[in-house]
């Protein structure tokens, strides 16, 4: 496993915390007496915290990885591969990201609750960085 | 052709063995290119560049057929 591909990990675990995180929240009332106000600060500090986990835990991964295998676990400078695996990825992604930033556009053309339109926004690049992180890892496992 | 196979199969398991076991590491350095994508092009998953493709060549001073063969079929 090279360090790109671990970092690809490490985002996909944050994606995943960040999911449940959302669900959790949902079922515990996120949604009642909510203000697009209130729901904007609570997804800004849920951003705050992914960057936060995703550098602690790419650290703490590079040491761990650095002392199971006896020698220093490092980043290599990108290669042809990476940067044609990194453009698949992101194509990928931003075809999620554009599409399901539009479709945030619908609940408000609907006359709902503009606080699901918040919670679709955040959801929007949310789901695109997790589909960019699983075609990183596919695509590093076949091609 | 498996899943994430090319149609370009390669000597350069054979090319590092009589070049007294180069490593995958010190080919990828003298090309260039990272150990992944040595071992993912050895593998035939990955097709790289004309350029890394006689990079590769010029390391074993060997002509770039020698080294790559492609195993596809054009249809007329």
């Amino acid at each position: 496993m090279s360090h790109k591909e671990m970092t690809a990990g490490v985002q996909l675990a944050g994606q995943v915390l960040v999911a449940a995180w959302l669900f959790w929240d949902l079922l515990a009332g996120g949604l009642a007496g909510a203000t697009v106000t209130g729901v904007a600060i609570k997804l800004l500090w849920v951003i705050g915290a992914v960057i936060v986990f995703t550098i602690v835990a790419t650290i703490v991964m590079t040491i761990v990885f650095s002392i199971a295998r006896g020698e220093a676990f490092e980043d290599e400078p990108a290669d042809e591969r990476d940067l044609l695996i990194e453009a698949k990825s992101q194509k990928w992604s931003s075809y999620v990201t554009s599409s399901l930033a539009a479709l945030a556009l619908v609940p408000l053309a609907l006359g709902a609750d503009p606080v699901l339109a918040a919670y679709a926004l955040f959801g929007a690049p949310m789901i695109g960085g997790t589909i960019h992180a699983i075609y990183q890892l596919y695509y590093y496992r076949v091609s | 052709m498996g899943k994430g196979q090319t149609g370009v199969s390669n000597t350069i398991r054979a090319l590092r063995f009589n070049a007294g076991e180069m490593t995958q590491a010190a080919l990828a350095e003298k090309v260039g290119v990272t150990r992944q994508t040595i071992v993912a092009i050895e593998q035939g998953r990955y097709s790289p560049s004309l350029e890394v493709a006689f990079r590769i060549a010029a390391v074993f001073r060997v002509p770039l057929e020698q080294v790559f063969q492609w195993e596809g079929k054009i249809d007329e």
